[in-house]
């Protein structure tokens, strides 16, 4: 009887196609030499696994301090979704952009040319009370002094936006 | 009364019943006692796949801290359909390990050593983890941290898991047939060790 020892180990580990596997399992059930070496490649099976457990064995306690924090609820902005990356990007590259225009020289330049003014002021107008109106008299049309200016009347330059 | 997780043993290659589905669309759903569930049921298993392959209990319990928490922080980008939920949680935790066995020998590697083979000291005394162990566990022991990583993932992910090999290629990042001569290769190796011993 030929002996299928050098089958045994891959019947064990499950390597075999099915014939083949039919082939040890009877020869195994006839020759005593054969079953016993395939007792002792379960066995190696069957000890690695015993091994694993008994060396790998942890407490519950301990897993419980072990488990990590739950995700957070409010994430960082560097870690959404990332359409929203890409909506902070834009905006990033739109402000950079409106910024370089506004240092550019030749922007400037055809700004002081006179396309447009090259002041931006905010200004704001108060309307005068009726009494103060009364008391500011009405420039004569012969007078050569300029008209007295009230708070009111004119447009003040509050805030210069854009400053040359 | 506590939440029990009921489950059932299913192949753990992609499928679309995942086992583990329910509880994930419940963690999707902002359920924290889903999270402690899915920890509660994975969490033995993941640190005893580490433990076997870094053999250290505290690089074991750093990897099994990073693997879920990463896990947890990305769920949503899950997909059951490409792999089960065990699968990629495997892969999560055998990349972490892998990343940890680099950092902690690159420093001490040697040139004169293979590429994959790790320093094999036989005369340094076993942990104080192993202490409980019998003899023939610690033999095995020994044996498994001579074996080569690449060696030594597939063997514990068959001998301790009962995974598949297109499930071990899977995880392991490699075809089902290079994955079972992987295994042959193990078990050969671990033979021979145990012979040698004994």
């Amino acid at each position: 009887m030929e002996h299928i020892t050098h089958l045994l180990s891959d019947y064990v580990l499950d390597l075999l196609p099915a014939e083949a596997r039919g082939q040890v399992e009877r020869h195994a059930a006839a020759c005593s030499r054969c079953r016993q070496q395939l007792q002792r490649e379960r066995q190696l099976t069957h000890l690695v696994r015993e091994t694993m457990l008994a060396a790998g064995h942890i407490t519950p306690l301990r897993l419980v301090q072990l488990r990590p924090p739950l995700r957070q609820r409010h994430q960082p902005w560097f870690t959404r979704q990332s359409w929203q990356k890409g909506v902070a990007v834009m905006a990033v590259c739109l402000f950079l952009f409106v910024a370089s225009l506004s240092l550019h020289p030749t922007y400037n330049a055809h700004w002081q040319n006179g396309a447009v003014p090259s002041v931006i002021a905010a200004t704001a107008t108060i309307t005068p009370l009726p009494a103060t109106a009364t008391q500011t008299a009405a420039p004569s049309p012969t007078s050569t002094t300029p008209p007295q200016q009230t708070p009111g009347a004119a447009a003040t330059p509050v805030a210069f936006l854009w400053p040359r | 009364m506590p939440e029990t997780l009921i489950l059932t043993r299913t192949p753990a290659t992609a499928t679309n019943g995942d086992e583990f589905q329910p509880v994930i669309d419940r963690c999707l759903a902002g359920e924290e006692a889903a999270y402690g569930l899915l920890y509660q049921r994975l969490s033995p298993l993941i640190y005893r796949l580490n433990y076997g392959l870094l053999q250290n209990r505290e690089d074991a319990e750093e990897v099994l801290q990073d693997s879920f928490e990463y896990a947890f922080r990305n769920l949503h980008r899950f997909d059951s359909r490409k792999a089960a939920f065990k699968t990629w949680l495997y892969q999560i935790a055998l990349s972490r390990c892998r990343n940890k066995r680099r950092r902690k020998w690159l420093p001490s590697f040697s040139l004169s050593q293979g590429i994959y083979q790790e320093i094999a000291d036989t005369e340094t005394p076993l942990p104080d983890e192993t202490l409980a162990l019998s003899g023939e566990q610690k033999a095995v022991w020994s044996a498994l941290k001579q074996l080569s990583p690449k060696l030594r993932e597939t063997a514990l992910l068959r001998y301790y898991e009962g995974l598949t090999y297109g499930e071990i290629g899977e995880i392991v990042g490699v075809p089902a047939k290079t994955a079972e001569s992987r295994m042959r290769l193990a078990h050969q190796e671990l033979k021979k060790i145990l012979q040698r011993v004994a």
